[in-house]
C-alpha cells in the first residue's frame, strides 16, 4: 500500500462524511436566492458574485481544515495507524498520502461548489466564461487550498486535531486578510538592524495566502493576472506545500507511537 | 472532529455576541419598526453588518479599492534592499489593485444592493436611506428612489434629514407641492444636532424659497 492508495482512502472517507453535502445545499441554496431575489432594478452581478463567491472560498477553507486535522490524528486516537505502519511502507509515504488526500479531497469539495458559482454566473448572464481571471482564481484556491492541508498536517504530527485546526486557521486569517498590512506594520515597529531582519525573515516564512485571493481582479472586472506572475504563485504554493509536507513526514519519522 | 466543530462555532457564535454588545451601544433585539428577518435572527448585530454593507457601497464605487488600500499606495519602504520585498509588493499590488478609479455608467447600479442589504439590517442607518434614494435617482429609476426614501421616512418619521432629502428629489422632479411640504416638515423637525445641521439647514430654505417660486410661476 503506498501513499497514493492512502490518499485514495483518505478521499473516500471524505465522501462518505455529510458535512459536505450539507454545505453544498447551502451553497446552492444561496446562489438560488442571489439569482431571485429582487436585490434592485441592476441584475446586482457583482453583488451576487462577490456573495457567493466570498462564501465559497470561506466554506472551502473551512471544510479543508478539520479535514486535514482528523487525517492522522484520528488514525493515531483509533489506533489505525498500526495497520498503516505494519504495511510495508515508509512513515513519509504515510503522511504524504495524508496529505494529499486530505488536499484532492478539499479540492474536490472546492470544485463542486465552484461548479454552483459558474452554474449561477452562467444563469445570471453577468460574467463571461471566457474571462481568465475566473478559472485563475479558481486554479490559485485550489493551490492555496493544498498550501492549507500541508500546514494542517504538519500541526497535526505534533498537536491535537483541536490544535492543528486553531493554528492552521490563525495563520490563513492573519496572512489572508492582514498580509499587506503586517508587511506596513513591520517597518514601523521593526527599525533596528537585528529585530528589523528577523521580523523580515519570520514574514517571508508565513504562508502567504493572500497572493491566493485575487477576488477583487474577478468580481470588479480588473481582468487576468499577467501569465509570468499567475506561474509565479502557482509554483510558490506548490514548493511551500511540499516543503512542508517534507517537514511534517521528518516530525512523523521521530514520533513515537 | 464533529464535535470541535460545534464548539468552534458556539464560540464564534459567543464572541460575535460579546463583540456586539461591547461595540453597539446598547445591545437592542429587534426593531419594533421592522418585522425583517435579518433583524430578528441577528438582534443588536444587525447594526455592525449594516454599517460594513453601508462601507462596501464605496468599495464598490471605487472598483473593489478601499481608502485605507489607496493611503498606503505609494510609500517609500526602508525595506527595500531586503530580498524579495520588490516582489512581494508586486504580488501584493497585482493580486489586488490599488488605482484608484470610479465605476461609471450601468456598474453605477451595482451599488444599490449594498444600500438595500444595509437598511434592511438597520431601519435607523439614515446615511443608507440618503445615499440610497440618490443612487436610485443618479442610475435613472426615479420611481425606486422616491419609493425608497418614502420608506425610510416610514421607519424614521422624526428625522429631517430624509424629508430634507425627499424635497430635493420632488424639487429635481418638478412636483413643487410635494417638495414644499416635505421642505416645510424638514424645517419643523431640523435639529441642530450636527456638524451638517447648519447646512441643511442652509439647504432646507433654498429649496423651499425655490420651490415656492418655480409654483408660483407655474
Amino acid at each position: 500500500m503506498g501513499g497514493l492508495a492512502i490518499a485514495r482512502l483518505s478521499i473516500i472517507e471524505t465522501m462518505r462524511r455529510k458535512e459536505f453535502y450539507v454545505i453544498l445545499v447551502l451553497v446552492v441554496g444561496l446562489a438560488l436566492w442571489m439569482q431571485f431575489m429582487d436585490i434592485s432594478s441592476s441584475a446586482a452581478g457583482r453583488f451576487a458574485k462577490d456573495i457567493v463567491m466570498q462564501v465559497t472560498w470561506l466554506v472551502s477553507f473551512g471544510l479543508a481544515v478539520p479535514l486535514a486535522a482528523r487525517q492522522i490524528t484520528s488514525d493515531v486516537e483509533q489506533k489505525t495507524v498500526y495497520v498503516f505502519m505494519s504495511r510495508p511502507i515508509h512513515r513519509w509515504q504515510y503522511v504524504f498520502g495524508r496529505a494529499a488526500g486530505a488536499a484532492a479531497a478539499s479540492a474536490a469539495c472546492f470544485g463542486s461548489l465552484f461548479f454552483v458559482l459558474v452554474l449561477m454566473l452562467l444563469t445570471k448572464g453577468v460574467h463571461n466564461l471566457a474571462d481568465a481571471s475566473l478559472w485563475q482564481a479558481f486554479a490559485l484556491q485550489v493551490t492555496a487550498l493544498v498550501m492549507l492541508c500541508a500546514i494542517t498536517v504538519f500541526f497535526s504530527t505534533r498537536a491535537t486535531s483541536a490544535g492543528a485546526v486553531t493554528f492552521s486557521l490563525l495563520l490563513l486569517i492573519m496572512m489572508r486578510y492582514g498580509g499587506p498590512s503586517i508587511l506596513s506594520r513591520i517597518e514601523t515597529i521593526a527599525s533596528h538592524g537585528f529585530v528589523r531582519e528577523a521580523a523580515w525573515a519570520a514574514y517571508l516564512a508565513m504562508p502567504h495566502f493572500e497572493f491566493f485571493n485575487i477576488s477583487q481582479r474577478v468580481v470588479h472586472g480588473w481582468g487576468p493576472l499577467p501569465l509570468g506572475l499567475f506561474a509565479q504563485i502557482l509554483a510558490y504554493g506548490t514548493a511551500y506545500s511540499i516543503f512542508v509536507i517534507a517537514l511534517a513526514a521528518l516530525l512523523f519519522r521521530r514520533r513515537w507511537l | 472532529m464533529d464535535t470541535w466543530s460545534v464548539r468552534i462555532a458556539l464560540a464564534a457564535g459567543i464572541v460575535s455576541i460579546l463583540l456586539a454588545s461591547v461595540l453597539v451601544p446598547g445591545l437592542k433585539a429587534a426593531s419594533p419598526q421592522s418585522a425583517d428577518i435579518f433583524v430578528q435572527v441577528l438582534g443588536g448585530t444587525t447594526e455592525l453588518a449594516a454599517q460594513k454593507a453601508y462601507l462596501q457601497t464605496d468599495v464598490y464605487l471605487h472598483a473593489g479599492v478601499t481608502a485605507g488600500d489607496l493611503n498606503g499606495d505609494g510609500q517609500p519602504s526602508r525595506f527595500r534592499e531586503l530580498p524579495f520585498i520588490g516582489l512581494i509588493r508586486r504580488l501584493h499590488g497585482e493580486t489586488a489593485p490599488k488605482v484608484h478609479r470610479h465605476v461609471q455608467g450601468e456598474e453605477e447600479k451595482e451599488l444599490l444592493p449594498w444600500f438595500i442589504a444595509a437598511v434592511r439590517l438597520n431601519p435607523q442607518h439614515i446615511d443608507a436611506w440618503r445615499d440610497g434614494s440618490y443612487w436610485f435617482y443618479r442610475t435613472g429609476d426615479l420611481h425606486r428612489a422616491e419609493e425608497f426614501i418614502s420608506e425610510g421616512i416610514r421607519c424614521n418619521p422624526g428625522d429631517y434629514r430624509l424629508y430634507l432629502d425627499r424635497g430635493i428629489l420632488y424639487h429635481r422632479l418638478k412636483k413643487w407641492e410635494s417638495s414644499i411640504r416635505d421642505l416645510e416638515t424638514a424645517q419643523k423637525l431640523w435639529k441642530n444636532d450636527s456638524e451638517d445641521a447648519a447646512c441643511d439647514y442652509k439647504a432646507i430654505r433654498l429649496y423651499l424659497d425655490d420651490s415656492r417660486k418655480r409654483l408660483k410661476s407655474a
